[in-house]
């Protein structure tokens, strides 16, 4: 779970975040499969 | 072992446009404009993180979901499990979900489900504009009385298919980008998305998703060091995901999906 907007600039805001190439991921190893969800979150 | 190093791309630091457009049915597919950079990282586990704090926390989140890719049980019963999750864990007097994407890192299996790639370059999925945008788009009828009142945007994500160990996700610890760390978008470009370009303090990358020799790692101080440069991936017109034709694959696993940061008892919720 992360946060990726908060209207209150004094609060966590911005979690960049990326995929990238795992080089100790075995040659065989099956491809990602993911699911996100994104919400409101009012206070 | 407990880091890995791997290479992500950056938008450039400076002058310049960058763009991250979304085209293709569902607007799947992804092109980026302007310049990145790539940069080697340091990666460690993200035990012990908050969402308070850094921005990201591993929870515990069951669900009674059996496929994932049955969209009719996605909505029936995934979708109050995030609610309750997100309102649990942030303490939000209301939560609505307005998006949902399923990401595959097979070609095969993306063409036939007009899924998304997982994203390579570091963005954030909001900026301090497209954020109430997407919420005067998401509930227009809400919006203005929602507006003036405190309220985020809480992505929940997770693997559907266990273990990830290609295209993992990692995620940036909020204060090391905080200070004006990341470059707007142009307005009048509607994508939604924020790029951090590579500051020096933007190198506490954790691990949201762990690799099954990583699981026995404990939390590593966030002073982490040695982000250097090692490559300069420059293109001024588009840099577009490698697109290949992999091997085909099952969308379905035989076995139920579960999520491997649930089922840790030694890893209570930390919110």
């Amino acid at each position: 779970m992360f946060v990726v907007y908060d209207s209150d600039p004094a609060r966590v805001g911005v979690t960049p975040h990326a995929s990238f190439e795992n080089p100790l991921a075995p040659p065989d190893a099956p491809p990602r499969r993911s699911l996100e969800v994104r919400t409101f979150a009012f206070f | 072992m407990s880091v890995v190093r791997a290479t992500l791309q950056f938008a450039v630091p400076g002058e310049g446009i960058r763009v991250v457009a979304t085209h293709g049915p569902g607007g799947r597919l992804r092109s980026y404009e302007g310049e990145l950079e790539a940069h080697e990282v340091e990666i460690r586990p993200c035990e012990g993180a908050t969402l308070a704090r850094e921005g990201f926390a591993r929870v515990a989140c069951p669900t009674a979901v059996r496929d994932f890719a049955d969209e009719a049980e996605l909505d029936a019963v995934y979708a109050p499990e995030v609610k309750a999750l997100v309102k649990r864990v942030t303490g939000a007097a209301r939560v609505e979900l307005f998006d949902r994407t399923r990401r595959s890192g097979d070609d095969a299996e993306r063409e036939a489900a007009q899924l998304r790639e997982p994203v390579r370059i570091a963005h954030n999925d909001y900026t301090d504009t497209s954020g109430p945008d997407r919420l005067r788009h998401a509930l227009p009828d809400e919006a203005e009385a929602l507006l003036p009142r405190r309220f985020a945007i809480v992505q929940v994500w997770r693997p559907t298919h266990e273990p990830i160990a290609r295209d993992p996700l990692t995620l940036c610890e909020a204060g090391s980008v905080s200070g004006g760390g990341m470059r707007p978008l142009p307005p009048d470009r509607r994508s939604r998305l924020g790029l951090p370009p590579h500051l020096t303090r933007s190198r506490a990358w954790k691990l949201r998703q762990y690799l099954p020799h990583l699981q026995s790692a404990a939390r590593i101080s966030s002073s982490a060091s040695g982000a250097t440069p090692i490559a300069s991936a420059r293109s001024t017109s588009s840099l577009t995901t490698r697109r290949s034709a992999g091997a085909g694959s099952p969308s379905s696993g035989a076995t139920r999906p579960s999520c491997s940061w649930c089922t840790t008892a030694t890893r209570p919720a930390s919110g």
